[in-house]
């Protein structure tokens, strides 16, 4: 963990965060940007998916999916810039928060659950599905999966700076 | 005014929320208003790029049905909102842009309202080719977006205050 950090650790996002009190604010304001896109986007998407909606084909549905990888995106390049430039401590800091390690455990199973959503064929099926059809039963519990994860993301990714609440209510 | 706001602030409710140390105080009333505005703005710009042009396969009528859950997200916010203004509602008060956000909030549920009626509405639908969008559906379109993203970015300056008062200093 402690290589791990050192290997993550960028002094120069660091000074430059330390150097301007707007960086920060900033960063986060896109950070919150991304997370709407990518919700909103998924949000749609596993909501047609689960029924509500019908009338939108899902394979117009899909092209709104850059949306949502834009939104990631924004998202991936913020998240390293408050972990590699940390400007209160270390990147250990944020790897050792349960909250945080939490966060990137669901984002993990919503990458994969998204994967598996593509390679097993589901998508094709849903994709080319008429207009007004109900998705298969597999496609709406990935649907739902990918709605409890996300929404799981967002609640560990807010309680980040409240880890102490996590652990007390944890009993530790 | 002062005396009503620090009555809200030191009632029991309020206490709780800001003084409690478990998870289901004030962290949790505060992810469900993140996960509700992540909501409300996503999927109302999903719909604003639609009515710009992007993604013109998507046809317009179903879109209708997003504005239900639009509502219930919105008065998720509303209420966890106002249970987390009650347990700072001394500071919240005292600072512009809280207010800035608010007005930016009720200029956004008056064009999210504005674009379920005089756009979304089955008789519109009806009167225009399938897919077309009328004017006045760009231009709620455009306001849509100003408006979710100013209540983001003042929604976000109510935790850096110093920022906007000019003195130094990271929090």
């Amino acid at each position: 963990m402690e290589a791990l950090s050192e290997w993550l650790a960028s002094p120069a996002v660091g000074d430059f965060i330390r150097g301007h009190s707007f960086a920060w604010p900033i960063a986060e304001m896109f950070h919150y940007l991304g997370m709407a896109l990518l919700l909103g986007t998924v949000g749609f998407f596993d909501l047609r998916v689960l029924g509500v909606g019908k009338g939108i084909s899902m394979g117009s549905l899909s092209k709104f999916v850059p949306l949502g990888v834009i939104g990631f995106g924004l998202n991936l390049i913020t998240g390293l810039m408050f972990v590699t430039g940390n400007p209160l401590g270390k990147p250990i800091d944020y790897l050792t928060n349960l909250a945080f390690q939490l966060k990137m455990l669901l984002i993990l199973l919503a990458g994969l659950n998204l994967l598996l959503f593509y390679v097993t064929g589901v998508a094709r099926n849903v994709e080319g599905m008429p207009a007004d059809a109900d998705a298969p039963p597999v496609a709406k519990v990935m649907a739902g999966l990918s709605l409890v994860f996300w929404l799981g993301v967002i609640y560990f990714g807010r309680m980040i700076m409240y880890n102490g609440t996590l652990l007390y209510s944890m009993g530790q | 005014m002062s005396d009503f706001l620090a009555a809200i602030e030191d009632s029991g409710l309020a206490t709780w929320i800001r003084e409690s140390p478990s998870a289901l105080a004030y962290t949790l009333i505060l992810s469900v208003h993140v996960m509700g505005l992540a909501l409300i703005i996503g999927m109302s710009t999903v719909i604003a790029l639609r009515l710009l042009g992007y993604v013109q396969e998507v046809p317009l009528a179903p879109l209708k049905k997003a504005f239900p859950i639009l509502y219930v997200a919105f008065w998720c916010n509303a209420i966890s909102g106002l249970l987390l203004f009650a347990a700072e509602t001394s500071k919240m008060a005292s600072f512009p842009v809280f207010w800035i956000k608010m007005a930016f909030i009720a200029a956004g549920i008056v064009v999210m309202r504005a674009l379920r009626n005089l756009v979304f509405d089955d008789a519109v639908l009806a009167s225009v080719a399938v897919g077309v969008v009328p004017a006045i559906g760009r231009k709620l379109a455009y306001a849509s977006l100003v408006c979710w993203l100013c209540a983001l970015v003042a929604g976000r300056l109510t935790s850096y205050p110093e920022l906007l008062s000019n003195s130094p200093g990271f929090q």
